[in-house]
């Protein structure tokens, strides 16, 4: 089960998306990609689940005319669906025709600065059709996730990632070189063997590296931090 | 020889120190993974280290001095000649230089050691910033660490904040009373006498220098007035005297009874100059921050000798410097190693931690380790290639520059230097780059070196003088402090000082205050509440029992001991206490 190269574990799923854009056009351009996203819930999960809440990262970057939107989620079948459903893998008129098919109640509540990692929240209740995406809580206070208590799963690690970066953008530049652990109980705790492994390779290295995150493809809530060979 | 141990400790246990000569501090039993982190945060320093912090803190600030430069230069020169006498096949240095430099350090740590401590245990329990402008670094230092709404802007008022929070704790009024009860004799540390003396001080001038209501601005104005004060450096260096162990028609021409009299001296020069005209003029200068601004004040030194001195350290300074360049082997090592200690004074180590350190193929520098995990991690300094070994993590304050900095070095040598500060610049990074930043080295090579002076020192010819000094100290400091003079009851008629020194030679004030520990505990309460209220109204209010009842069975022992415990001013409406 710890070989992330084994059948189970996959690399952290994830996709990107650039076009060409102008300036006013950014936030329409974050929405729709959100939308294609929620449509992808949609065929992903069976409607008779009850609720689904999970975390996702989420970065844009603009160049001069071009916005790159990336995106990665702990569930491989939503990514692979995104991924299906738009150019170049279907045609455009194809892609149209699928996303008017059905059209769930989306609810956008979320902040991206660019180039600035951040983790998305999703809610989504099938049987209402309805999804929230949200970053709310964490861009607000972002110190608040700062917990390793909270990485026993993907969404939780995703979203300490996600937090990370914000807390640290809002910071002095120096300051993202520092690592200093405070309270070492939990390199006691077998639950978070994993987020102490990634702690390894980031005071190690002095960065993370969102490629050694692995997921298992049947239980996509257990993640594993690759490091260095 | 048994040369003194000069470390100046604070007296709670496990004991904080600084080391007059490098003024190194430790700050006893601060722990790398539960306290690093907070270092880093404004206010967040651990609570519980803050007596400590601010004792040491005083030691620093005062060593951290034109008087503490000399003194380690002094110290230093007897490393460095007793080096010579070992490597140099026909050396020419002679044994004398070495005891007459060790001796002046020797005399000048005994004489001034109960001031010094006086000083920081005035600093721990009632230096609080009042209306004065200038703020003591100590005041600075406190806010920075122990501030919870520390704001530059509003430095003065989170020092207050913090230290209230502090004084109005049970744990300082134990503390208190614990130094209340100390022997009043200057073996050892001579906390109590040195205490009163400072005390003391600050009630008897307070008559013509009302701006001391100030405590904290009382504090800088007595470091700077003994500490910076070039006139005692010009003594300290003196090239023009010489020891004279056998006597001499002059007293003054023995260098260690010439820096024993200038310092007598002072004492009486501060009762007598001290006035509010004065301390203004000190606040302005002070403020202005001019280096050369004590030799403009006339506090009370020969501007000719105020003069010497500074042109003496300057010299000491330069030779240092050029004997480094010039010098080769082992003896420009010792010189560079000097230079760089008489650099860094400037630098409070608030923590310091040994531990394994190594440095990655990363470049990034990684210390401690829980269970096989590093807990610290930064970047290494450019230049510095993968290499692991015992070392350490060193966190420092620069009162001076306003700065901290966090250094790890490996077997000695600096591998990373890391700051948050603003104003930490390339230039200062790569200055720190090149100090002797590891507390625990710089420890050893010291014992190692005064192992070395004190075997050379250690020949019976040698030894006889040595022990003539040491006994002539002991005795100048006893007749200073706790008989003749008796600084530390100045309020005493001079015939009844002997009976008094005698009642608090055990037990400092419990006999005075008739054994009685309740009324003990009292008056501990009442002097640690009296460094921030003054009004006997304020005082009143805020302890459980009845102030004016304590205050007449405190004039009754007054009467019969000529001990006095508090002076009350303007109409009895306030009060301060001598104890």
């Amino acid at each position: 089960m710890d070989n992330p190269n084994s059948s189970t574990w996959i690399p952290l799923p994830g996709w990107s998306f650039s076009g060409p854009i102008k300036q006013d056009d950014i936030a329409p351009f974050v929405k729709s990609m959100f939308r294609v996203i929620a449509r992808a819930l949609y065929d992903a999960f069976p409607r008779s689940l009850q609720e689904l809440q999970f975390a996702t990262l989420c970065k844009i970057s603009v160049s001069e005319n071009t916005l790159e939107f990336r995106f990665w989620a702990p569930y491989r079948k939503l990514i692979d669906l995104v991924v299906g459903h738009l150019p170049p893998e279907m045609e455009l008129e194809d892609c149209a025709r699928y996303f008017q098919e059905v059209s769930p109640d989306v609810h956008h509540q979320y902040r991206l600065e660019p180039d600035i990692l951040a983790p998305v929240a999703v809610f989504y209740r099938p049987a209402l059709g309805h999804v929230v995406f949200t970053n709310k809580n964490v861009v607000a206070n972002p110190r608040q996730y700062l917990d390793p208590q909270l990485c026993r799963t993907t969404s939780g690690f995703l979203t300490f990632l996600g937090a990370l970066e914000i807390h640290r953008s809002s910071q002095q530049e120096a300051l993202s070189d520092l690592i200093v652990i405070n309270d070492p109980r939990f390199y006691a705790d077998k639950g978070l063997d994993q987020w102490v492994r990634w702690l390894g390779c980031v005071l190690e290295e002095g960065s993370s590296n969102l490629e050694r995150v692995h997921v298992n493809l049947h239980a996509p809530e257990e993640y594993r931090y690759q490091p260095p060979d | 020889m048994p040369m003194s141990h000069d470390f100046h400790c604070s007296s709670g246990s496990p004991r904080s120190f600084t080391d007059p000569v490098s003024n190194f501090v430790m700050i006893s039993g601060v722990d790398l993974s539960r306290d690093l982190a907070n270092m880093f945060q404004a206010g967040k320093y651990p609570r519980e280290f803050m007596p400590d912090f601010i004792h040491e803190m005083v030691h620093h600030m005062c060593f951290d001095s034109p008087v503490g430069a000399a003194l380690g230069i002094l110290h230093m020169r007897s490393w460095h000649k007793t080096l010579r006498t070992i490597t140099e096949k026909n050396s020419t240095v002679d044994k004398y230089d070495v005891l007459e430099d060790a001796l002046r350090y020797e005399t000048a740590i005994a004489l001034m050691r109960p001031l010094a401590e006086g000083l920081a245990l005035f600093g721990e329990f009632d230096s609080f910033p009042g209306t004065s402008p200038l703020l003591s670094n100590v005041a600075m230092q406190t806010a920075v660490s122990f501030g919870e709404a520390y704001s530059e802007a509003k430095i003065d008022a989170a020092a207050r904040l913090a230290l209230q929070r502090y004084r109005l704790s049970d744990i300082a009024t134990q503390k208190k009373t614990h130094l209340l009860v100390q022997p009043f004799t200057i073996d050892g540390d001579g906390y109590l006498p040195g205490y009163l003396t400072v005390k003391n001080m600050r009630v008897f001038l307070l008559r013509k220098a009302w701006k001391l209501v100030d405590s904290d601005l009382f504090l800088s104005y007595l470091k700077a007035f003994f500490y910076d004060d070039f006139g005692l450096v010009a003594r300290l260096l003196d090239p023009d005297r010489q020891l004279q162990p056998f006597g001499s028609d002059d007293p003054e021409k023995d260098s260690c009874n010439a820096i024993a009299i200038y310092l007598q001296e002072r004492f009486q020069k501060l009762y007598n100059l001290t006035n509010d005209e004065l301390l203004e003029r000190f606040e302005r200068a002070a403020l202005a921050g001019a280096p050369d601004y004590w030799s403009q004040l006339d506090l009370g030194s020969d501007p000719e000798l105020v003069k010497k001195g500074e042109t003496l350290l300057q010299q000491a300074l330069d030779s240092a410097f050029e004997g480094q360049q010039t010098r080769g082997g082992v003896e420009a090592a010792m010189l560079r190693y000097q230079l760089q200690l008489l650099k860094q004074r400037h630098l409070f180590c608030v923590g310091s931690f040994e531990i394994p350190v190594r440095v990655n193929e990363y470049g990034r520098a990684l210390g401690g380790r829980v269970r096989e995990n590093p807990v610290f991690a930064v970047p290494a300094l450019d230049g510095v290639t993968p290499r692991a070994g015992n070392g350490s993590i060193e966190y420092f304050f620069s009162p001076r520059y306003h700065y901290s900095v966090c250094t790890i070095s490996i077997e000695g040598d600096v591998v990373a230097v890391f700051s948050l500060a603003a104003n930490f610049s390339d230039e200062i990074k790569k200055e720190v780059a090149e100090y002797e930043a590891s507390l625990s080295d710089v420890l050893r090579q010291r014992e190692r070196l005064d192992a070395a002076v004190e075997q050379l020192l250690a020949e019976p010819e040698s030894k006889i003088i040595f022990d003539h000094y040491a006994g002539q100290h002991a005795q100048m400091v006893e007749r200073l402090y706790v008989r003749d003079r008796c600084l530390a009851l100045p309020f005493t008629p001079a015939d009844k000082i002997d009976r008094c020194a005698d009642l608090m030679r055990e037990s400092g004030l419990y006999c005075i205050l008739g054994e009685d520990g309740g009324r003990l505990g009292r008056v501990a309460e009442l002097s640690v509440l009296n460094s921030i209220l003054f009004e006997k109204a304020d005082i009143a209010a805020h302890v459980s029992w009845d102030l004016p009842q304590l205050l007449s069975e405190l004039e009754e022992i007054q009467r019969k001991t000529n001990v006095p415990i508090a002076h009350e001013f303007g109409d009895r409406a306030v009060i301060f206490c001598n104890v």
